[in-house]
């Protein structure tokens, strides 16, 4: 089990609903409507629980005429967590870093028309990939003052009072009596 | 009027009990949909509120009427691109919606 897999389980896992739902089917299969009646669940609040357990792979559907009938992964549940937590393979690392790279790029394409930063993303991951961007112009350990560190973020985009306090709630700068430093090279 | 205001308020109000509840009992994304529930009795309240405070209250049914449009439309919507969340919220939404309404119906101020 790869990584990301691991991590859809346990946060998959991580909700109470989901684990009575599992627990209710290992007394056997279940119609999606009997397993809402028996937890007092709405049935599209079952059906939004049961399509994260199947993308989790913790459980199985079949339609049946008009119902679905769930089913438990048996073999995923008896996998060891020592198993699942075990470090990926070379090969599992470097796909999730060409998958990362890959992600930057589109981000990057996606936010900047050349230098310019056409909008600041609200997703807080593709954010911090633009702020990352514009601190490759920003010198690490050099000490900056407001008016120049203002205007080199401001190269990038009109709105540098946000970025430059997003670099610093993200810990890429820090400030002290006016003075700007980038701490997270 | 006033009395369905203070109605749709301790809706509200309980709603977000259940709310941290659910969410001490570790149900998250239930605790979630619960707090979407909650805030449409907000939303609606707010909106009876300013209303009756221009001297409109005959418009209110009509803006229930629009939320109803645009929140079954983003259904809709959800259903098409199979989100199961969004059709959670969206659902919590109508379902609080509708009890407003049929509140709202009583009070004879939509004639």
């Amino acid at each position: 089990m790869n990584r990301e897999s691991a991590i859809r389980v346990f946060k998959c896992l991580s909700d109470a609903s989901r684990l009575n739902i599992l627990r209710a089917l290992r007394g056997g299969e279940a119609y999606g409507e009997l397993l809402a009646e028996r937890l007092g669940l709405s049935a599209s609040t079952l059906s939004f629980h049961m399509k994260k357990l199947e993308e989790a792979g913790l459980v199985t559907s079949c339609k049946e005429q008009y119902y679905t009938v769930y089913t438990l992964n048996e073999s995923l549940l008896r996998t060891q967590i020592s198993e699942m937590i075990r470090e990926d393979s070379p090969a599992e690392e470097d796909a999730a870093r060409e998958r990362e790279d890959a992600y930057r790029r589109k981000v990057l394409e996606a936010f900047f028309d050349g230098e310019r930063l056409k909008s600041i993303p609200v997703q807080r991951k593709k954010k911090l990939i633009i702020l990352q961007k514009i601190a490759e112009s920003i010198e690490p350990g050099k000490v900056y003052d407001e008016k120049e560190i203002s205007g080199i973020i401001e190269r990038f985009h009109p709105d540098y009072c946000t970025l430059r306090r997003d670099m610093i709630s993200e810990g890429i700068l820090k400030r002290e009596k006016g003075k700007y430093v980038k701490v997270n090279p | 009027m006033e009395e369905f205001i203070e109605a749709l308020k301790a809706e509200n109000a309980a709603l977000n009990l259940r709310a941290a509840e659910l969410r001490d009992q570790n149900k998250a994304d239930e605790a979630v949909f619960t707090t979407v529930r909650a805030n449409v009795y907000d939303i609606c309240a707010t909106v009876c509120r300013a209303h009756l405070k221009n001297g409109t209250p005959s418009a209110i049914g009509g803006i229930f009427a629009r939320f109803q449009d645009e929140w079954s439309a983003a259904l809709e919507s959800a259903k098409t691109r199979d989100n199961a969340r969004k059709i959670c919220i969206e659902e919590e939404k109508l379902e609080a919606l509708a009890d407003v309404r049929a509140r709202f119906a009583l009070t004879g101020c939509g004639k």
